[in-house]
């Protein structure tokens, strides 16, 4: 059992200033999930008639992406390739001071306390983070071959869960490892290829217009990112967009 | 191209900012490599800076061709400056580095302070302005540059000013060099680890390289 | 009642292609002025907007995420079955057919389970053709692993992540549709209430979730694919948000409920920690492949698992079920778990737990292996609990995870409110009593891509576009009912919190009707949430205002909701004097202590009418009838 402090960003709404507020985490087990640890200040705050602190989640099995706090300084907390849901206080010790703090970037106003707007990755999706295909009238599964070291760097890609934690880690609020991860997924891919070029620049004007920075290679996003996203797809992207101003 | 505008594209100027700095790195080499001549003595940097001045036309092709590629990698880069800040108005009240290094996070003040020290550069051996006075002729009737450095590298105002600009040098060019390599996405996984390597390496190279001149005039291997 | 499943006449294998004849079109050019409100965007709600706004339907789908990609299927792990029969091991789409309806004890409709098996091969089709990276071979064929229930390898799977992969490949085309303009979404906003007028489904009610705005959407046709009730036990592996006020205020509306009692109990959860656990991990089923599932033999053995020696292990599991082995049904599986935690033999804090060995696969197939198959969720279970299961066994336990029941629906996935279509874990349709696993994904994808499309055309080629908007009386009425709910719970300012009651009809649910279920268990379940519900509604304390984004008010609805809906799954769980599937009543039990059917009297859909608040509910019957198989005893021995 241990006790920790927290100081939390508690926000209103949208136009609220906002400012940190400090609570007491008294009796928290290390095998409780920050979550968790976070539910029992809540249970606590509302019981003393107090508004409980906001924050996504959902899953909290790490897959969801919806959990999304910067804890002592680093978005997902101090555990590698974790979500905050999936974070223990086994990685935390007795009177520990926690920062909780929302994803912070342009594209990301802040809803309420932790929770932010990341409606903007969608919209880079809507760009062109697809196969322009129909449903039905498709070849069969096997029709399609993809070689392994394509198939396995497509689903290494694919593995991002769109949670913003590399915008959060970006300097810049750069959207670029999660640009990157969908639009190397699918360039990997045979069936992907066919709209390579339209989808690399589009996707990357729809992140420029929601206000996303431009990448410094700083690779925070990499560090930061829960399901271990690499910059080497940044660089994909960066040779797919180069590609495509010769087509 | 048909989909995108760019030079207002931010993967667009990102290459524009890698493609100069190719030709910046280059420039920067070859001047160390020019300027090392000096170890042969008179004989050696003087008839280089002859050799030069009997090519002016192409000398100031040369000069034009860098004039404009700082001007684009300096306005580029201050305008991604600008806008990446921009997209981080709220600072975090902690926050951990978790790759990102001095260098990559100080381009636009290192990046300045080349600039300046260029133009200190410029002034003190280009347009002789700033201490150093006109350039003499040597026995062989070349341009003394020779005698030249040796005095402007032996006052220490001007030494600092020197370690100063070479420092920014070496630090904006770690994380230029390899960075060029990921924007033109040469970088692939494998690569990585090497690039970063490989770009420190040759950024403290050229860092040693201009730092030995004042270093063997201070020593006494270079004299009058 | 006695309720017809509206199935096509024919052979099994043709009557999908009759209904399909049968049913009307609606051309390209009318398409645009109907519109189609779809609910939820998990596999089901994002395949069914996302193809419905291809065909040129103006489509409005809502999500209480941020995202439309964040729905809870993607949390499925293990894989999609199809009957691709690409491994060549004999599997067809009669198999497929035959091991779901057998895996479903029974209890499902023979024409839609033969529909979703055709349908299987079509999904995988169209889920490669979008791009989800299934795993491949080195010649750059698809891969499939075995799954349990089943003697072929028909699952396709991407690493340890395929529900999210065809998540994203439903959300990918949905996002399509956004740019295309046929497709609205509403993301953060919560269905609170069903409009019906003369009988047929023409909007919703629905909360902004982060306004509080409570507003009107009107509709020609409704689509709920709203998932599945796990919630009601509070601890399950279902998401924080999953809960069942969609289905129910249907319900309450005059929509049937199916089977409320069918809950299926996943064999291979991460076992809890304490009393604060908010909710429960599961590993993927797959696990259970290379994994062997054992406890000591010896009551009460606290060693640790690596000195007790090979002849002081049970594998009760390969004893008592020797050609299925590790790979028994999930049901078969969890019981059995039970049965051995409650003679005494469990492991782990509160000796709720059974272990998961991979030490023999890893000898066998060496760790790399191992590693690559199962690397994900080695590393998520050392998140958790802290242990290296490549060096000590997984500790496991059953967690509630899926939902049989649902809302009933017929062949079209049509309810018995005209116009309200009911797709994926949100209806009862094709898993009758138990689902297999990997068949989940497959049946949420058909209903969305491959069913809905036709159906729907039907009812809306009779029906008029925009025959009502939100003008309408009961819009008022119900958007007035939703606003005075809202107030009521925040005026209670009650001592308990929400989360307090939700954990106290969790734990009555998880005693009495949750893997095994008794007369007396459920007649004292009958007995004790009306009283917990009273108490709520009288001392329940939620925070903050309805005018803003309230996470408390949130949660308070959908508690409301689980604590009249609790009721329903006891009622049915006591009228179905049988042991069928997850299903399990102690009184009906096999001499071994399998489930025991009672055919003669059960074999129908139990399908719930509801007659108000704390009232007994009227059942119908859907009798189920078998034109092409013959019941036989679910054996997996």
């Amino acid at each position: 059992m241990m006790n920790i402090a927290l100081l939390v960003w508690r926000q209103k709404n949208r136009a609220d200033k906002g400012r940190f507020e400090r609570y007491e985490a008294k009796d928290i087990s290390h095998e409780m999930s920050f979550l968790e640890m976070l539910d029992v200040v809540n249970e606590g705050l509302i019981k003393d008639g107090k508004e409980p602190i906001a924050f996504d989640h959902d899953c909290r099995e790490g897959i969801c992406g919806m959990c999304s706090q910067v804890i002592n300084g680093t978005p997902h907390g101090p555990a590698e390739r974790t979500t905050v849901c999936q974070l223990h206080m086994r990685n935390f010790k007795d009177g520990d001071v926690i920062y909780i703090e929302p994803w912070r970037a342009k594209a990301f106003p802040v809803i309420k306390d932790l929770i932010v707007d990341r409606s903007a990755l969608d919209r880079i999706i809507q760009a062109g983070g697809y196969i322009s295909v129909h449903t039905g009238g498709v070849p069969d599964a096997n029709a399609i071959l993809i070689s392994k070291p394509d198939a396995d760097t497509a689903m290494d890609a694919a593995e991002c869960i769109g949670c913003g934690a590399c915008v959060a880690a970006c300097p810049n609020g750069s959207a670029m490892l999660f640009t990157s991860a969908k639009v190397i997924h699918l360039a990997n891919l045979p069936q992907g290829k066919i709209e390579a070029v339209r989808r690399v620049c589009m996707m990357t004007e729809a992140m420029q217009k929601e206000g996303f920075g431009a990448c410094s290679n700083h690779y925070e996003c990499q560090a930061a990112c829960p399901k271990g996203i690499k910059v080497s797809f940044i660089s994909a992207l960066n040779r797919e967009f180069v590609k495509a101003q010769f087509k | 191209m048909k989909f995108i505008n760019f030079s207002n594209h931010l993967v667009g100027k990102k290459l524009i900012m890698a493609f100069t700095g190719i030709f910046l790195f280059f420039f920067v080499s070859v001047h160390l490599i020019g300027n090392s001549s000096i170890f042969f003595g008179p004989d050696g940097i003087n008839a280089y800076t002859q050799k030069l001045h009997s090519m002016p036309a192409l000398v100031w092709i040369f000069r034009l061709i860098m004039i404009a590629f700082f001007s684009i990698h300096i306005y580029f880069g201050i305008q991604l400056y600008l806008e990446n800040k921009d997209s981080k108005p709220v600072p975090y009240a902690v926050k951990k580095s978790l790759r990102a290094t001095f260098a990559s996070k100080n381009m636009i003040w290192t990046g300045i302070s080349i600039a300046v020290f260029l133009i200190y550069h410029l002034l003190h051996f280009t347009f002789r302005v700033i201490s150093v006075g006109p350039l003499g002729v040597d026995s062989m009737q070349r341009p003394d540059v020779y005698s030249m450095v040796l005095a402007g590298l032996t006052e220490i105002p001007s030494l600092i000013i020197y370690i100063f600009g070479l420092t920014a040098l070496v630090l904006h060019l770690s994380h230029g060099i390899q960075s060029l390599f990921q924007t033109a996405g040469i970088t692939t996984e494998n690569m990585q680890t090497s690039v970063i390597k490989a770009s420190n390496a040759a950024a403290v190279i050229i860092f040693i390289g201009y730092l030995a001149i004042p270093a063997a005039i201070i020593a006494g291997i270079l004299k009058y | 009642m006695i309720l017809d499943g509206n199935c096509p006449n024919g052979l099994l294998h043709e009557k999908w292609d009759i209904r399909r004849h049968e049913l009307k079109l609606v051309s390209p050019a009318n398409r645009r002025k109907f519109k189609i409100i779809v609910v939820g965007t998990g596999l089901a709600g994002a395949s069914a907007a996302a193809t419905l706004g291809e065909l040129g339907y103006n489509v409005e789908a809502f999500c209480y995420q941020d995202s439309a990609r964040r729905a809870h299927s993607i949390a499925a792990q293990g894989g999609i079955n199809a009957a691709k029969n690409y491994p060549n091991d004999g599997d067809s789409i009669y198999h497929l057919f035959y091991d779901t309806i057998k895996g479903g004890d029974f209890r499902s409709r023979e024409a839609n389970v033969y529909r979703l098996a055709m349908i299987s091969n079509n999904i995988i089709d169209q889920c490669v053709a979008q791009g989800v990276p299934f795993a491949r071979d080195y010649a750059g064929y698809l891969d499939n692993r075995s799954f349990g229930g089943s003697q072929v390898s028909r699952t396709f799977y991407a690493r340890g992540q395929t529900g999210q992969q065809l998540l994203l490949g439903a959300y990918s085309a949905l996002s399509r549709q956004v740019k295309a303009g046929t497709v609205k979404l509403y993301p953060r906003t919560e269905m609170l209430d069903i409009i019906v007028i003369d009988g047929e489904a023409k909007g919703i009610i629905v909360r902004d979730l982060v306004t509080g705005e409570i507003r009107g959407h009107s509709a020609d046709s409704v689509c709920l694919c709203t998932g599945g009730y796990s919630n009601a036990f509070s601890l399950s592996s279902n998401a924080m948000g999953s809960n069942i006020t969609a289905t129910f205020r249907a319900y309450k509306k005059g929509a049937y409920f199916a089977n409320p009692c069918y809950t299926q109990i996943h064999p291979t959860c991460i076992p809890a920690s304490g009393d604060y656990q908010s909710k429960l991990t599961l590993m993927s089923e797959s696990l259970r492949n290379d994994g062997r599932v054992w406890v000591p033999k010896k009551t009460g053995d606290k060693r640790p698992a690596n000195d007790i020696t090979e002849d002081e292990r049970d594998y009760y599991l390969e004893r008592k079920y020797p050609s299925y082995g590790n790979l028994a049904p999930r049901d078969i599986s969890s019981r059995a778990a039970k049965e051995v935690c409650d003679e005494g033999r469990g492991v782990g804090p509160g000796g709720r737990g059974v272990y998961l060995d991979f030490a023999d696969s890893i000898k066998r197939l060496g760790e790399d292996t191992i590693r690559q198959r199962y690397g994900n969720l080695f590393e998520m279970y050392e998140r958790i609990t802290g242990e290296d299961a490549y060096k000590q066994p997984m500790r496991i336990y059953p967690a509630p995870h899926y939902t049989m029941g649902g809302l009933w629906v017929d062949y079209n996935l049509e309810s018995n409110i005209k116009g309200l279509f009911i797709l994926g874990e949100a209806n009862f349709s094709d898993h009758g009593a138990n689902r297999l696993g990997a068949s989940a994904l497959m049946q949420g994808l058909a209903d969305g891509y491959f069913v809905i499309p036709y159906t729907i055309a039907d009812y809306l080629a009779k029906t008029k576009p925009g025959k009502v908007t939100i003008t309408h009386p009961e819009f008022k009425k119900s958007l007035d009912e939703t606003s005075s709910l809202m107030e009521r719970l925040l005026s209670i300012n009650g001592k308990k919190t929400v989360n307090e009651f939700h954990r106290e009809l969790g734990k009555i649910m998880w005693d009495n009707v949750g893997m095994t279920r008794s007369e007396a268990s459920l007649k004292k379940t009958l007995e004790e949430i009306p009283l917990i519900r009273q108490e709520f509604w009288k001392n329940v304390k939620v925070s903050g205002a309805g005018s803003e984004l309230n996470q408390e008010l949130e949660k308070a609805c959908r508690v409301a909701d689980f604590l009249e809906f609790a009721e329903l799954m006891a009622w049915d769980a006591l009228q179905r004097d049988e042991s069928c599937g997850g299903h399990f009543r102690v009184e009906h039990q096999m001499p071994d202590g399998e489930a025991k059917r009672n055919d003669e009297e059960f074999c129908y859909v139990a399908a719930w009418e509801y007659k108000g608040i704390g009232k007994t509910p009227e059942l119908h019957k859907e009798p189920l009838t078998f034109e092409s198989i013959k019941l036989a005893v679910r054996s997996y021995k």
